[in-house]
């Protein structure tokens, strides 16, 4: 299509929407709401993502061995555990390394309190495994078959990290793709209401445009153009909304809840925008088009 | 220009519009389509302009049979014919000079040179003066002349002309003849008039074919007297 064409066509479809306003708006308003809960929903979902990841660094199971275990079993056990796909590391604490740190936060600052037990370390059979895993919801079945390993005598985990977080990312998760998928059709089919007017009023023009010779994308291109426009329009306007209220609620979280900045790790609005831009102007578009597409080319195929 | 080889149209619902029509128009020939309503006339206009195909016969348009025009191509084939209609088909919300440069905007021509042949293909036909009308604001002859300028913008090779008098008064009616006429003989497009004025057309001297329940029942070369059977 040739440049000139192609801005009559882009003049054309503005003025559909300019023409029926009232419909225009409609559609866009439901792309809006369309894209802002997608877009909302993908923030949190992002977000929970992250902070089970990031639990998952920091969210481990502690293993403490019987009495009569000895050191090389117990570095052989490493080894063994080290080797399967669930874990991500293991780290051995002997019962010195347990100790020195035990006065590191303790004594810190009362070291003269930790000169009294010099010579012996109090926390004798205490040599543990800090075992990190790569997918949390693996932790159960792994807690399972360590409470069942000979020598072992006591296993610690935080059953709470594991299992509420995944449950809610499922949870977000297939109430979003309803909701999303829901105001998707909707949308489509608000789009395709509009542009039917459009070519209701237009279809003596189109008429005409077809005996004079015009190929059936010049006819079809400003109802599709128009589609892309409404979709644009339905796009931009929730992702400027999504991305301050992002940024401010983000700022705002934090500051009410410092006490739980250690768990509550959020996205940068950068690092959301990265995916939710392309995937919402795709999903923007993808109304815009499905629905101006398919309604035209229904209408002009006598 | 036009040949026409055992043409039958008939409709789902057995009407047949056109019987077994074979007509011959030379390039450049000025022919007139008398009948009544009915007669099939419109079925043939649709025919040329392929909005329908016929059920049996050939039809050769500028020595193309139209039958092999694939669907894509059929823009393409349209562009080879102008044609005007009595109900003028103007666009009521283009002015006249944007429904003459919608003939060059739908086949992909500049506005540059759209800006600079609209207004010659208006003062050609008289209407320099009504660039900015609309059709409601235009004589039935004035609008005739759009449709006319309209359809010869992109100097098509044929003109099919569905009568083109029949929402025009008497003296207007024979303005709009002479014009074709003139169209015909300055720039030598291949022109086909449908009507049912007689009077009109025995004055032209020109071909006449005359039509009655899908067949020709007289095909009167120039100048002889019209003679029914």
């Amino acid at each position: 299509m040739k440049l000139n064409t192609i801005g009559y066509c882009l003049k054309q479809g503005i003025g559909n929407i300019k023409r029926n306003k009232m419909f225009s708006v409609a559609s866009v308003i439901t792309i809006i709401v369309c894209i802002f809960l997608f877009g909302l929903f993908y923030a949190i979902l992002a977000n929970l993502q992250y902070m089970v990841s990031e639990a998952e660094d920091t969210v481990g199971v502690t293993v403490f061995f019987e009495d009569n275990m000895k050191e090389d079993d117990i570095l052989s056990l490493k080894e063994e555990l080290e080797k399967r796909n669930d874990v991500k590391t293991v780290d051995y604490i002997s019962e010195e390394d347990a100790w020195s740190e035990f006065k590191e936060i303790y004594f810190a600052e009362m070291p003269e309190l930790a000169e009294g037990f010099e010579g012996e370390n109090p926390l004798v059979g205490s040599a543990s495994f800090e075992i990190y895993l790569r997918d949390l919801s693996k932790q159960k079945q792994l807690v399972t078959e360590l409470e069942e390993m000979e020598g072992i005598r006591k296993v610690t985990y935080s059953e709470l990290a594991a299992g509420g977080l995944e449950d809610m990312q499922n949870l977000i998760q297939w109430l979003s793709i309803l909701v999303t998928g829901i105001l998707f059709i909707v949308s489509v089919f608000l789009i395709s209401n509009s542009i039917t007017l459009s070519y209701t009023v237009r279809q003596k023009e189109m008429h005409t445009m077809k005996w004079l010779g015009a190929t059936n994308t010049f006819v079809k291109a400003p109802f599709i153009i128009e589609g892309l426009l409404l979709g644009l329009i339905g796009t931009v306007i929730p992702l400027v909304l999504l991305y301050f209220f992002y940024k401010e609620t983000v700022v705002l979280v934090n500051q009410r809840f410092s006490i739980l900045s250690n768990v509550l790790k959020f996205l940068s609005v950068k690092q959301v925008f990265q995916v939710l831009l392309p995937v919402s102007l795709l999903l923007g578009e993808g109304i815009g088009f499905i629905g101006s597409f398919f309604t035209i080319r229904k209408h002009l195929k006598v | 220009m036009i040949h026409l080889e055992n043409v039958s149209k008939s409709y789902e619902e057995g009407i047949h519009a056109i019987r077994n029509m074979s007509i011959h128009i030379e390039k450049g020939e000025f022919v007139f389509l008398i009948g009544h309503s009915g007669s099939g006339k419109s079925t043939l206009f649709k025919l040329l302009l392929k909005e329908i195909e016929p059920t049996s016969g050939e039809i050769y348009v500028d020595g193309q049979n139209i039958k092999k025009i694939s669907k894509r191509k059929i823009p393409q084939y349209r562009r080879k014919i102008g044609a005007i209609f009595q109900d003028f088909r103007l666009l009521d919300d283009y002015n006249v000079y944007d429904n003459v440069a919608l003939a060059q905007r739908v086949i992909g021509i500049r506005t540059k040179e759209i800006r600079n042949s609209v207004p010659v293909a208006l003062a050609r036909l008289g209407l320099s003066e009504r660039q900015r009308s609309y059709p409601n604001q235009l004589s039935g002859g004035e609008q005739q002349r759009v449709a006319i300028a309209r359809a010869m913008v992109n100097n098509p090779e044929i003109l099919l002309a569905d009568e083109p008098t029949g929402n025009i008064d008497k003296e207007n009616a024979k303005g709009i003849m002479q014009l074709l006429e003139r169209i015909n003989r300055e720039i030598g497009t291949t022109i086909l008039v449908v009507t049912h004025d007689r009077d009109l057309v025995e004055k032209m001297g020109k071909r006449v074919i005359i039509m009655k329940d899908g067949e020709i029942i007289s095909d009167r070369k120039k100048e002889e007297p019209i003679s029914e059977t």
